[in-house]
């Protein structure tokens, strides 16, 4: 039929999507929140 | 839009005379015991499509209606398509219920999160109730692993013949889960919440795919597995499903909230589904089939169509509005051909569905055919009100004066619905020529088990 698994590419694909988003640098305030809490190193 | 596209390629490489699983892939996973096993056929492949067809109005229709949380909100929605195409998909019991219960996460997020005033309550009723019912099916694939030593669902389907005992507490077991997840009667009262709560993305999958998961498990598991137990069971299927068709059509009579009267009219259209499904026969079931798509276009987009006004009025209050058609004549338009394919109108998808369920009705049980030929009527009653309340008269609201018609973005979401709605109402084919090999096997592999087991029991005599 097919040799490619385009099942598992069509169930899987969004989560390439949501990799990517997460790659993406929040804008809210909880994002903002984080970002500086880790620079400061406080988090360690 | 990628997604979709394969979804496409998909479809063109279907082979529509096939009955039996197409594109099976399969891994070890989880021991060798449970495998990572996928395939389509003719009765998941339509529900595969819809799921990527609707993802892309979901993400347009929150373009501007989702201000905070935005990359999360979008997060949520991709992992929902990636559960809710796996549910489909899967060929393993262990993998389907697996993919079936973790779908409840991002959904209840998105009501929780992204939702009204009482989100909370909404989702976490939402998240109970298919819960608590989900329970009793992994109760029913633990006690099938037992039987059968493997989960894999091709070759139970092929292979293995429970007694007819069991069947009736494996069928039980499962229809607690789906009849919640449809929703049936009288485990409906999640949906009206959810809806109402809901962003309009999330009702649009909701009612577009997520209620169509309970259909499809009766489909992929009820009828073909336990055969002998759906026969038995077909006639309490059918008291609910008409009470379900009258009693919430009657109930959306009364609603004053948009969404909730869709919400309501929802469940009424979901007793057509498994109506069909149980009157075991070609015409009843590919009905179901039929009527589950038709209801994800046409449901989705009138909650679309609900998001359109609320987007500017901020409200879902029937009496709020009045004489939208002055104004919004686009609106108007689009909202009628979803309104029509609602009352099931000869021309639109809803139609051929409904018709469909009914004939096959008509050959199980003459007087289920006439109750749930009454909700079509009331169905016509609570959407034309609706309508004329909405759209036609004189606008007597001064806020509704300056309201603005569908801009490019809406025309963009709602046009290619229209389209989908008219178009299977007159070609009905690309969806009944797919499930038709599927349905047929089922049925008849259905039939020689009960008539094996009609046999059996006067032989015992």
């Amino acid at each position: 039929m097919t040799d490619w698994p385009i099942l598992s590419l069509l169930t899987f694909l969004p989560l390439v999507g949501v990799f990517f988003l997460l790659m993406i640098r929040g804008t809210d305030d909880a994002s903002l929140g984080n970002i500086a809490t880790s620079r400061s190193g406080r988090r360690w | 839009m990628v997604n979709f596209i394969v979804s496409c390629v998909l479809w063109a490489k279907f082979d529509f005379n096939a009955a039996g699983f197409q594109f099976v892939e399969q891994a070890d996973w989880l021991g060798g015991a449970i495998t990572y096993k996928m395939g389509v056929d003719g009765i998941s492949t339509p529900f595969v499509i819809l799921t990527a067809f609707l993802m892309p109005f979901c993400i347009l229709a929150s373009w501007r209606s989702i201000t905070h949380r935005v990359k999360e909100y979008m997060i949520a929605f991709l992992v929902l398509e990636t559960l809710m195409i796996g549910v489909f998909c899967a060929l393993d019991l262990v993998l389907f219920y697996l993919l079936f219960e973790a779908g409840l996460i991002p959904m209840f997020l998105i009501i929780g999160i992204w939702g009204g005033k009482r989100r909370v309550y909404a989702s976490f009723k939402f998240f109970l109730y298919t819960l608590l019912g989900s329970l009793l099916m992994l109760v029913g694939i633990l006690a099938m692993y037992g039987y059968a030593g493997t989960t894999d669902i091709q070759h139970i389907l092929t292979q293995t013949k429970f007694p007819a005992e069991m069947q009736t507490w494996l069928w039980l077991g499962f229809f607690a889960s789906f009849a919640v997840k449809m929703p049936m009667w009288p485990v409906h009262t999640w949906l009206p919440d959810a809806h109402v709560e809901a962003p309009t993305a999330g009702s649009v999958i909701l009612a577009g795919i997520l209620l169509k998961m309970g259909g499809y498990g009766f489909l992929r598991f009820s009828l073909p597995m336990f055969p002998l137990a759906s026969e038995y069971f077909a006639p309490m299927v059918f008291a609910l499903s008409v009470v379900a068709i009258i009693y919430t059509s009657l109930v959306a009579l009364m609603q004053e909230d948009i969404k909730k009267l869709i919400a309501y009219s929802s469940v009424a259209h979901m007793g057509f589904v498994t109506m069909g499904i149980f009157t075991l026969n070609p015409q009843g079931v590919q009905g179901a089939v039929f009527q589950m798509v038709s209801h994800g276009i046409v449901s989705g987009a009138l909650f679309l169509c609900v998001g359109v006004v609320y987007d500017r009025m901020h409200t879902r209050e029937i009496k709020a509005f009045g004489g939208l058609v002055n104004v919004m004549p686009w609106y108007a338009f689009a909202f009628l051909v979803f309104t029509m394919a609602n009352v099931g109108l000869p021309g639109t998808s809803g139609f051929v569905g409904e018709f469909l369920t009914l004939m096959g009705a008509f050959g199980a049980n003459t007087w289920v055919a006439f109750f749930a030929t009454t909700g079509v009527v009331l169905s016509a009653a609570y959407a034309l009100w609706l309508y004329r309340r909405v759209v036609f008269g004189e606008i007597t609201k001064p806020e509704l004066h300056g309201i603005a018609d569908l801009n490019r973005r809406e025309i963009v979401l709602l046009a290619p619905l229209v389209i989908l709605t008219v178009l299977f109402g007159v070609w009905p084919a690309p969806i009944l020529d797919m499930s038709a090999a599927s349905v047929d096997g089922i049925l008849s592999s259905a039939q020689a088990a009960i008539d094996a087991a009609g046999k059996t029991a006067e032989a015992v005599k």
